[in-house]
């Protein structure tokens, strides 16, 4: 197996465009966009932490059980994929609810969670981003 | 710091998938608005998405899976996300309200891993 072993990936063409191969070979995609923009894992429901992070620079608590996590880097636009996960297992219908109005900025994602009946904080949190970074 | 500068990055044999060390790219995500007429505000490997009626619906990749064995994530504004059929090509999903009820949603988020063909 050939390695090359290097720092930094730049396209050559154009620095944010690398082009890879599918698993099957029939198919090529751009690197840049398969690769997560942001995750983030949060813990403590009275005071959110965060315990393992990628582009997340801090935590805003904006209430029960809205925790708002501010990008390092900011998306190019508001059009990204995000995601919101719960751990606590005691929430068997936890719905993790994006509030409306303020979903989400270029530089920051919210997560409101739920009991089955009512908004209420978690013990864990995760959140993860794909789309394009400005 | 060395930088390595390319258009694409193959395997030394020419066509196979580079293996990028501690890394697994996602290989379809899509950000669409689902009330109304749908539409696709932002996606990667994705050519469509099929309206099933109230809260249901399909995402159609433009490249498909080797199988049916990948991974599904959903997230989106103000619902629980259930997986329903999959395929190869497409993905199904639905979306129930606190009262589990199917409703249309504005921001409907998908992010799938594993193998395309």
């Amino acid at each position: 197996m050939s390695e090359i072993i290097t720092d930094k990936l730049t396209g050559k063409t154009s620095a944010g465009d690398v082009t890879i191969t599918s698993e099957g070979g029939s198919a090529t995609m751009q690197l840049q966009q398969g690769v997560a923009k942001m995750f983030a894992y949060i813990e403590g429901d009275a005071t959110p932490t965060i315990t393992g992070s990628f582009n997340t620079a801090s935590l805003t608590d904006e209430g029960v059980a809205v925790v708002r996590a501010n990008l390092t880097n900011a998306m190019s636009d508001t059009t990204f994929t995000n995601m919101g996960l719960p751990k606590e297992s005691a929430f068997k219908c936890m719905i993790q609810e994006l509030t409306t109005g303020d979903i989400r900025s270029t530089s920051s994602m919210v997560l409101k969670s739920h009991s089955v009946s009512a908004s209420a904080d978690i013990d864990g949190r995760n959140y993860m981003i794909f789309g394009d970074l400005a | 710091m060395s930088t390595l500068k390319a258009d694409t990055l193959v395997a030394a044999d020419g066509t196979s998938p580079v293996t990028l060390t501690k890394q697994s790219a996602a290989k379809a995500w899509v950000d669409f608005d689902g009330t109304g007429t749908v539409s696709v505000k932002a996606s990667l490997n994705n050519s469509s998405i099929t309206d099933n009626g109230t809260g249901d619906y399909t995402n159609n990749f433009s490249s498909s899976f080797d199988s049916v064995n990948y991974t599904h994530v959903a997230g989106g504004a103000q619902g629980a996300t259930l997986i329903d059929a999959i395929t190869a090509s497409s993905s199904e999903i639905s979306i129930y309200n606190l009262s589990n009820a199917l409703v249309d949603r504005s921001t409907v988020c998908l992010v799938h891993h594993g193998d395309l063909a």
